[in-house]
């Protein structure tokens, strides 16, 4: 067995394919002696890498968990969508705001900043009933009358 | 841990979150070397190919897959270390056909291309299918080293050291590792030893990775 001149029968991908081997063939204890004898600092090397892995963990719990919330926003804003019917005229919207202000303690701790809330323009109005929707304000209602708050 | 339907209808156990997590506090220091070496050889072979590849991304990469479910660990089955080494191999084998695959999108203003003359010139697509090779890839090419000289600059690496020397020759005449311990008598562990020599010596001649060949 020598080495002649030949084109070699070898590719790059058996080259490297050969040298993955040797590793994934070796002890874990065998590679750590080598390591030790290169100088390498294997207790920092080790440190890292459980690190790294742990962080990969805590990544994708922390994925999981952010795509858990988007889906439970995304569920409830649908579910109160359902709920809750924008009433169609400016009368029919503002006595909606006064009879929640009535009937909602927490709806009335919102509007009274406003003296009089007949004083509101419809835009405000419209704006206030959003505002309350998002926050639920109107789930009660809208479970209460089955599927709206008609 | 989540039970799985095994190939005979018997239930399997697949790890979670929670046993992954538990695998990875338990890891020996030897066992941390063995993953990270592992995943940094990967990462040397796949630069030539995904440039700025580290190992550290593929550990990250391999536990997401195995979180993911696109990789089953079954603890009663494999242990963590062999079954990550495993996840780690075909991270390599996708990222190299990835790699080798990408295509740049084309988009719509690309379709319809003038010069300031009005003349039309090739367009995004047409300039796809055009083989010709631009004067810089050609300059490019040029430089580049044939597989034959690559493999010859290699070879010159093991030059004082023997074992290591011959056993890339017999690679090169296309002989099997196998072969060539039955023929130099070595154990495995010999063998294995010089290899690691030579997958070091590389590294530390090419660390950005190993160079084109044309």
């Amino acid at each position: 067995m020598s080495a002649d001149t030949n084109p070699s029968k070898m590719d790059l991908r058996t080259l490297f394919g050969n040298l993955a081997e040797s590793v994934g063939q070796a002890s874990p204890e065998d590679l750590l002696a080598e390591a030790k004898a290169a100088g390498q600092d294997t207790e920092k090397i080790a440190a890292d890498v459980k690190t790294t892995l742990l962080d990969a963990v805590r990544g994708f719990e922390q994925r999981k968990l952010h795509a858990a919330r988007s889906a439970y926003r995304t569920r409830s804003t649908a579910r109160r969508t359902r709920h809750f019917v924008m009433p169609t005229t400016p009368a029919e919207r503002l006595r909606m705001l006064t009879d929640a202000a009535t009937k909602d303690k927490r709806v009335a701790r919102i509007t009274a900043k406003y003296r009089d809330l007949k004083e509101l323009s419809d835009e405000d109005v419209q704006s206030a009933l959003e505002d309350l929707m998002e926050l639920g304000a109107f789930d009660d209602i809208g479970e209460q009358n089955g599927d709206g708050n008609k | 841990m989540k039970e799985k339907a095994g190939p005979l209808g018997g239930a399997e156990m697949v790890a979670g979150p929670d046993e992954v997590r538990e695998a990875i506090a338990s890891l020996t220091e030897a066992e941390s070397v063995k993953l990270k070496r592992l995943a940094d050889g990967a990462a040397y072979r796949l630069r030539r190919h995904v440039p700025g590849t580290d190992g550290n991304e593929i550990l990250q990469v391999a536990i997401h897959r195995v979180l993911e479910n696109k990789r089953h660990w079954k603890p009663q089955k494999v242990d963590f270390v062999g079954f990550l080494g495993g996840v780690i191999a075909s991270i390599e084998f996708d990222w190299r056909k990835q790699g080798k695959r990408e295509e740049m999108p084309v988009l719509e203003a690309d379709l319809h291309a003038s010069n300031a003359d009005g003349d039309e010139i090739p367009n995004a697509i047409q300039r796809a299918v055009d083989y010709r090779l631009t004067p810089e890839q050609l300059l490019i090419e040029s430089e580049e080293l044939t597989q034959e000289e690559l493999f010859q600059q290699i070879e010159a690496l093991f030059s004082e050291d023997a074992l290591a020397s011959l056993i890339y020759s017999e690679w090169r005449r296309g002989t099997k590792g196998p072969e060539i311990m039955k023929a130099l008598d070595l154990t495995r562990t010999e063998y294995d030893t010089a290899v690691r020599r030579m997958d070091r010596a590389i590294q530390k001649n090419w660390p950005e990775g190993m160079p084109h060949v044309r």
